[in-house]
């Protein structure tokens, strides 16, 4: 008796491809004999069976409306809303990628102030499959913690080094990318929360600066707001950003690992006239940096490159990549030793790292993710004897304050992070960040939608989510029973095991 | 080009349509005469009168140019039938109706594209 009852789709399509003309006839025969408002429907299913008419003899594109007309087209609505479907209703709170609910909800409450504590027990693994910290049987107390500081800088002795109180910095977001509210209320909120942005690679950073927050400015590959027409490097523009007083750092960024290899992309969706002008570039078409800097073909020229930024802008210089190879960063190294040259800090990326836009497979399958890259550039630059001529950032994914005291166990001296910000913002991880169509205002240029975005009450979502994750951080440090955020190491760390899935999940 | 020659066959039927419409929704006597004779006045009349109004106004604009045409399509369809069932043909009617079906069908048929059902899926 079962089998009676199964839908057959089929059959319901038969039906209906049947159905629509003869409802037309039927509608065309009451509006004749009854009343003539009846042939508003004969007009509606007139069209809709030219419409079926259409699907199932006349294009060519999709077998499914060719064999089952418009019964098919309900499978493309409700895949069309399925990403919606599973967010809201199907998706496990640990599944979602890139962040799972329940990495986005500790930082919706961080960024919101309210109660972080969880109820019964974790939600992650337990099986060797993730990093975890070692705590201490003798924690310290966080009132004799030593603060922490990082100065940029310092090695060089340079009079304009650079010193954070903390160790999370906003990384590298431009103008472009993110609209102008997003971009003014990270800015605000950096400013109250006493932390440094990355102005990512847009240009002269016109909003990020309207906040009055400490800046670092980004040199990508095709260094827009200080390039020649050749993608060279325009010294006398550089040294004008340089001087902005809100400029503290310069970051030149080789590769990042959204998309490590290639180099910015900026779709047109996303280009209005403003940051055409702003960068210097046109508005019909997606604008795509190159690959590499121009002046760094091997090792010896991207050390000079290093050291004339280093000379214009007289400000700490860092160097932001996704690592590749760990050889090849060896030889990197050591021209850096060679010619005495080397950045002020370098920012490593992780594949995991975000994007606004990559191409999928340099998403998926390109880069080191940041806890194997992280120990493994620690480690070179250890034996290359040069670990203390340089500070060490670590970004890619790290939103949560238990994963950035890993990455800072792992030989990092400060965190980037971007997404986690973005989160703070209100990102609901809609994933339209190509597309202008960000429905919480952050991704888009869209006046409608960013009205959503009022810049005071995000940016204190800024600062508390600094303010949260730097209270977590200290937390985390003393019951590990440590005094200080130097003294953390590999050795505060359970490392994954072969057992678990030997990934290192994050 | 063919963008240009497509303006004509958006002009031509938007300019009959608004006149159409007028003559509807201010209720011209011939108009009045016509939708008593259907049994619709003045409600179907009102109606239609909107619909032909939306349809030559979206018909102008570049984006939505072929949703207009649809819509004109539809109405036209029913004028056919009308004329068809009810009041027979007299030869201004019939000028102005093929005018706008055929121009509605050729705008159709090069920019169906536009339209949500019928056009590639910018999803997965």
């Amino acid at each position: 008796m079962a089998a009676s009852w199964t839908v057959n789709l089929e059959k319901i399509s038969r039906v209906v491809n049947f159905g629509l003309p003869a409802l037309t006839v039927a509608f065309f025969l009451a509006g004749y004999f009854s009343s003539f408002y009846f042939h508003f429907l004969t007009v509606f299913f007139l069209l809709m069976t030219l419409i079926n008419i259409f699907y199932r003899r006349v294009q060519k594109d999709h077998a499914l409306l060719t064999n089952f007309g418009w019964v098919a087209q309900g499978r493309y609505l409700l895949e069309s809303i399925g990403p919606e479907l599973r967010q809201y209703l199907f998706t496990t709170d640990t599944e979602e990628r890139p962040f799972s609910r329940v990495e986005r909800m500790e930082v919706y409450r961080k960024s919101k102030d309210i109660d972080a504590s969880s109820a019964f027990g974790s939600q992650l693994e337990f099986d060797g499959s993730e990093y975890k910290l070692r705590h201490s049987m003798y924690p310290t107390l966080v009132a004799e913690a030593e603060p922490y500081a990082l100065t940029f800088g310092e090695e060089r002795g340079l009079p304009s080094a650079y010193t954070v109180t903390k160790p999370v910095m906003i990384s590298a977001m431009s103008y472009g990318s993110l609209g102008k509210n997003a971009v003014r209320a990270l800015a605000r909120g950096a400013r109250k929360a006493g932390i440094p942005m990355n102005t990512g690679e847009g240009g002269l950073p016109k909003y990020h600066l309207m906040e009055g927050c400490d800046l670092i400015f980004q040199m990508g590959t095709a260094k827009f707001g200080c390039r020649n027409e050749d993608g060279s490097l325009h010294e006398g523009r550089l040294r004008e950003i340089a001087r902005l007083p809100q400029v503290k750092m310069i970051e030149i960024k080789f590769s990042q690992g959204a998309k490590p290899g290639k180099g910015g992309l900026l779709p047109r969706e996303k280009i209005t006239r403003e940051i055409a002008e702003l960068r210097g570039v046109p508005m019909d078409r997606d604008v795509i940096s190159p690959p590499a800097h121009v002046e760094c073909t091997d090792p010896d020229a991207t050390v000079r490159f290093i050291g004339r930024v280093q000379d214009i802008s007289e400000l700490p210089v860092g160097i932001k990549f996704c690592l590749g190879r760990e050889a090849e960063f060896r030889v990197l190294v050591r021209a850096m030793a060679r010619h005495q040259i080397f950045p002020d800090y370098i920012a490593l990326d992780g594949a995991e790292g975000g994007t606004g836009a990559a191409p999928k497979s340099f998403m998926d399958d390109l880069g080191i993710p940041i806890l194997t890259a992280l120990p493994a550039v620690h480690q070179i630059l250890k034996e290359e004897e040069v670990r203390d001529r340089l500070k060490l950032v670590a970004a890619g994914k790290l939103v949560n304050p238990g994963k950035q005291l890993i990455a800072l166990s792992l030989g990092a001296q400060a965190v980037y992070t971007a997404r986690g910000f973005m989160l703070a913002l209100g990102c609901i991880q809609a994933l339209t960040c190509n597309r202008n169509t960000c429905p919480v205002g952050i991704t888009t240029h869209n006046p409608a939608l960013q009205r959503g975005l009022d810049i005071e009450v995000k940016s204190e979502r800024v600062k508390n989510y600094v303010v949260n994750l730097v209270h977590d951080h200290y937390e985390l440090l003393t019951s590990l029973g440590k005094r200080s955020f130097r003294e953390l190491n590999e050795d505060n760390l359970l490392l994954p095991t072969a057992a678990g899935t030997g990934r290192g999940r994050l | 080009m063919k963008n240009k020659l497509l303006w004509i066959f958006q002009l031509v039927p938007a300019a009959i349509l608004f006149g159409t419409a007028y003559g509807k929704l201010s209720s011209k006597p011939s108009e009045v005469h016509l939708f008593s004779v259907l049994g619709m006045e003045p409600t179907g009349r009102f109606i239609i009168g909107i619909v032909e109004g939306l349809a030559a106004l979206l018909l102008l604009s570049p984006r939505y140019s072929a949703a207009g045409a649809f819509l004109a399509l539809g109405t036209m369809l029913g004028a056919l039938i009308a004329h068809l069932t009810v009041i027979g043909f007299d030869p201004k009617h019939t000028l102005l109706l093929s005018s706008v079906l055929l121009s509605s069908l050729v705008v159709l048929i090069a920019r169906y594209r536009h339209l949500p059902l019928l056009g590639p899926k910018t999803r997965d």
